[in-house]
């Protein structure tokens, strides 16, 4: 029996050296691909900027409609000028992992909270979760802008989660989200900042 | 395609799966080589048998052929059989089987005969057996490697739903590696078992031509054996 095994196991042998010869030989093998490391989505550079920043931004934009704005219209907006300081409101409700942060173009409180519904709706079903039900806590928010038309700009990434699956799914969500409904025409401001603060379900 | 590229890349179950049925497909073909080798050497020395057997006439003579009884299933069938015609002759003197016959048990000559058939019977049955050997060997690749190769798919795919599942996305990228191992250890599962199958029924059908043959044969020297002994006894 064994020179059976022996002659058998030539056989194999040969069988493969022929696939492989065949395959170095040239007989139209399937072509290698070679593997990039893309992001998920075409994102804009990640740029880490801190609350307080942006609060000031918000300030220095005012300051310049200011500048712009005819005599008369300054002394009027000098006169209902709100206090700078603490302008923002933040909506404690929403859905579970993500909570946003809203500010007013003017400072003015943003008591739509329909809108929010929406807002929060349309971006958590474009969110997918890489480590939901995992023991994993992770934090990032997620900076933009919505102007009265409901269109998205500025997204950024403000606070950084620490892992870059994530912070890139949470950015992803906001930029798929595109448009929104118009802006409450109750709504005088321009645009509405949002921080909108992802967490991993815990 | 290569080879060893695609059996490296597959996950540890389906590399396992790959080498059990790399051995089957090994013990398979090892198989098809000995019984192939032994199936013609059968019917090599059976020719040879039967052309000296046709050319001898008397029990004598076929007594006399040698190592051909002894080389080919014919001819061992045939000693079993001349062994018990002379045994037959030697318990029992030619005259008594007239006196047995006629005053106590007249089919003690059908009798006594029927022993000569019998032992050729089992002479039958043990050459039988011996060809039959690694079949049932055949007969379990045959079943056992298509089912390994879908428990392979399955762990395969299962793999690639956890994937799925892990990551969050359906993806082609994540999907794809756990699918194509899924399939390529039901592609090694069949490539053991249809050449199992195949060489399984090419020598039950010359196993089952043999049993026939062997049939024949054993009726055929019976017949002749008979003859012979009856043909004394009357003398």
């Amino acid at each position: 029996m064994n020179r059976f095994y022996i002659l058998s196991t030539s056989l194999h042998l040969i069988i493969f050296a022929v696939f492989i010869f065949a395959n170095r030989a040239g007989f139209k093998p399937i072509p290698e691909f070679e593997v990039y490391k893309v992001s998920i989505a075409p994102l804009p550079q990640p740029k880490i900027v801190s609350m307080e920043e942006s609060v000031e931004e918000d300030v220095k934009r005012e300051t310049k409609t200011e500048e712009k704005a005819p005599p008369e219209q300054k002394a009027k907006s000098e006169k209902t000028k709100k206090p700078k300081a603490k302008t923002e409101k933040i909506i404690k409700k929403g859905l579970p992992d993500i909570k946003p942060k809203i500010y007013t173009g003017s400072g003015r409180g943003f008591t739509y909270s329909y809108y929010l519904n929406i807002l929060l709706n349309k971006i958590n079903k474009n969110w997918h979760n890489p480590f939901k039900d995992r023991d994993i806590v992770l934090k990032s928010i997620v900076y933009f802008e919505v102007d009265k038309n409901g269109k998205l700009y500025n997204v950024r990434l403000e606070e950084n989660s620490g892992n870059e699956l994530y912070n890139e799914t949470t950015i992803r969500a906001v930029i798929l989200a595109k448009k929104l409904p118009p802006l409450p025409q109750e709504f005088s401001d321009d645009y509405l900042k949002v921080h909108l603060e992802f967490l991993t379900a815990q | 395609m290569n080879i060893f590229r695609i059996f490296l890349d597959s996950s540890l179950a389906a590399q396992i799966i790959m080498s059990v049925l790399a051995i089957f497909s090994i013990w398979s073909w090892a198989i098809f080589f000995k019984k192939l080798f032994e199936f013609a050497k059968v019917k090599r020395l059976s020719e040879i048998f039967f052309s000296n057997y046709y050319s001898h006439q008397d029990i004598q003579e076929l007594e006399n052929m040698g190592y051909l009884l002894n080389d080919s299933p014919y001819g061992r069938i045939l000693e079993s059989g001349i062994e018990e015609y002379k045994k037959l002759k030697a318990s029992k003197p030619v005259h008594s089987f007239e006196q047995d016959t006629q005053k106590e048990n007249p089919n003690l000559k059908e009798e006594l005969s029927d022993n000569i058939r019998l032992a050729m019977e089992r002479i039958k049955i043990t050459e039988m057996s011996k060809l039959e050997t690694s079949l049932p060997a055949l007969s379990t690749f045959v079943s056992v490697s298509p089912f390994l190769g879908l428990l392979g798919t399955v762990w395969g795919i299962m793999v690639a739903f956890l994937d799925i599942r892990a990551r969050g996305s359906a993806h082609i990228t994540i999907v794809a590696p756990g699918i194509s191992d899924a399939l390529i250890t039901t592609v090694y599962g069949l490539l053991v078992a249809i050449p199992a199958l195949i060489f399984y029924n090419i020598f039950q059908s010359r196993i089952n031509n043999f049993n026939s043959e062997f049939n024949k044969f054993v009726s055929e020297v019976f017949s002749r054996l008979r003859k012979n002994l009856l043909h004394r006894s009357e003398h």
